[in-house]
């Protein structure tokens, strides 16, 4: 049993994918327990697909070199929170709509870019579906860095993270800055958004951020255990998706997010056939 | 990191004792819908309690927004305490109980706490004083053993009067309650009532915006009655009559003479509460 647990390590590459996997497992969780709350999940696979122009302007001035994909990916996904806020602040038109026009157009003007180039297939595969064994050295260190500022703040505005999605109207008799504060969550989204680009892919990452928050949700009652709960579920996912992708061979990024979505569908069912035998019980 | 933290307390505006507690002039608010509050002024002294009651879309709601510095007035003034409303922590919104989301994971102290965060500033949890205040004003409301429930599981109320503790643990001066009868049962009704005298004790200025007329004139001293321009301020008998409700409804009421006055027999507008869109 030890051995199978331990075999994986033997690889550099594993080492590095199991590292990031839980660090993006702990970020994604604690951004999404603000994301299910509010009810952003259209707004986080929005954001996801937005940067993916960023990330092929990258790929087309890197000549296919990876390094850089990472910041060109961060650039594209803050630009596109702020403009996609700004935007639904004044909407004429309903902000859903809004939000899925810029999806869809900067999705494809992606497409366009990264079409240019010859055999661009493997590599647009990469961006949508992750590959979290080609997470190299460099790539990890950005990972640590933006995790910690992300948790970091995070820590230092939980409470009005809170307050304003629960309330805006007495975040500002309270006078903070709600508008501000959301901006920020915003941001805090983006960035989680590219630091698991690499992990899950533009196309999953969706998942990571409300998957396992929305089955804490159901199991907690208080939010600091919600967001407790979240994250221990994708950090398991994350780890145990390795596992099983390394095993069966199958893509990482996909097995991260069927196991996050099993536990879902477990805690849901149990949930229901409770609600059932206790409503035939009464 | 504390000195960082105080950055992010709002001072809090100083309370002059010759200022008005509420003072608005020549209020005006357009929206890009059309103009829902006309040309306003009036006063409140400290522990005034004032029924604003008119038709939907009167510009109740947004009169409170504009006096809890929810929104900017198109022309005009708004002073509370001699200042802006934006300076000022100590004002109290008590939202209509369908504008926020039940399902969220959270207690009733955790709600009630969230009152305190404009004073706590950024990076701080809140401590054994915070506690305090916040059973404290659990106590007032009467819901001192509901504190650990789940906000899900609450009456009507019960979600009331959890708010209106949250505006007491806040330190509200002026409390705004948007519609807090509606919907709930006539011991629930009496309950805010009795809420409504032990803020008075406190000298806490109150307005509510309520849809019935005869419990508004039953119950206070003051009413201010609104249809985008103020129709009238003052006691019920003054501000009630025949000619000020028809001018304020439309003739959407059914009125009777009485020695006292106008009654409402029935209000065929509002029948059930506040539509805002």
């Amino acid at each position: 049993m030890t051995e199978l647990l331990l075999e994986p390590f033997r690889y550099e590459f594993m080492v590095r994918g199991m590292i990031a996997a839980v660090l993006v497992g702990f970020v994604c969780a604690t951004v999404g327990t603000y994301v299910v709350l509010k009810g952003m999940a259209f707004y986080g696979t929005a954001l996801a697909h937005t940067i993916l122009p960023g990330v092929a302007v990258g790929y087309m001035v890197g000549g296919g070199e990876r390094r850089h994909l990472f910041w060109w990916g961060m650039i594209a996904a803050l630009a596109s929170a702020i403009s996609i806020g700004a935007i639904s602040q004044k909407a004429k038109i309903k902000e859903d709509t809004a939000i899925g026009i810029i999806f869809a157009g900067m999705f494809a003007l992606g497409i366009a870019i990264i079409s240019t180039v010859r055999n661009y297939s493997v590599d647009l595969t990469h961006f949508l579906f992750g590959d979290i064994l080609g997470v190299s050295n460099y790539d990890l260190v950005l990972i640590v860095v933006f995790s910690s500022v992300i948790l970091f703040t995070v820590f230092l505005f939980y409470k009005e993270f809170l307050v304003v999605i629960f309330d805006p109207v007495l975040a500002t008799t309270l006078r903070i800055p709600a508008k501000l504060i959301e901006y920020l969550l915003f941001i805090l989204i983006a960035m989680a958004i590219v630091v698991s680009l690499q992990t899950v892919g533009i196309a999953l990452m969706v998942a990571m951020l409300v998957t396992p928050s929305a089955t804490a949700y159901l199991l907690a009652k208080r939010f600091s255990r919600m967001m407790a709960i979240s994250i221990l579920i994708a950090v398991v996912s994350g780890v145990l998706g390795l596992y099983i992708s390394y095993y069966v061979q199958i893509s990482s990024g996909a097995a991260i997010v069927l196991v996050a979505t099993a536990s879902f569908l477990v805690v849901w069912s149990v949930r229901m056939i409770t609600a059932f035998v206790i409503r035939q019980a009464g | 990191m504390k000195r960082l933290a105080q950055l992010f307390i709002r001072r809090h505006s100083p309370h002059p004792d010759d200022a008005s507690v509420v003072q608005v002039k020549n209020l005006t608010v357009r929206y890009d819908s059309g103009i829902a509050l006309k040309d306003i002024s009036f006063s409140l002294e400290s522990g005034a309690q004032v029924a604003v009651v008119g038709p939907n879309g009167a510009g109740k709601s947004t009169l409170f927004e504009a006096i809890a510095g929810l929104l900017k007035p198109s022309s005009g003034e708004v002073h509370v305490y001699g200042g802006t409303p934006s300076g000022h922590v100590c004002i109290g919104y008590v939202p209509q109980r369908n504008r926020v989301d039940w399902g969220f994971p959270l207690s009733v102290n955790d709600v009630v706490m969230m009152g305190r965060y404009g004073r706590l500033g950024a990076f701080r949890r809140p401590g054994a004083l915070d506690r305090k205040i916040v059973q404290k004003a659990l106590a007032l409301v009467n819901m001192e053993d509901l504190g650990k429930r789940n906000i899900n599981q609450l009456s009507g109320g019960q979600q009331q009067r959890m708010f209106i503790a949250r505006s007491l643990a806040q330190e509200a001066e002026v409390i705004l309650m948007d519609e807090p009868l509606t919907g709930l049962d006539q011991a629930a009704q009496n309950d805010i009532f009795l809420i409504l005298d032990k803020l008075k004790e406190q000298n806490v200025t109150v307005m509510v915006s309520l849809h019935d007329l005869n419990t508004a004139s039953s119950y206070f001293q003051s009413i201010m009655l609104l249809n985008t321009n103020l129709m009238g301020f003052g006691p019920p008998a003054e501000v009630l009559t025949h000619q000020n409700l028809t001018r304020a409804y439309h003739g959407h009421l059914h009125l009777v003479e009485t020695e006292s006055g106008a009654m409402v027999v029935s209000d065929t507008h509002c029948d059930h509460g506040e539509h805002h869109v």
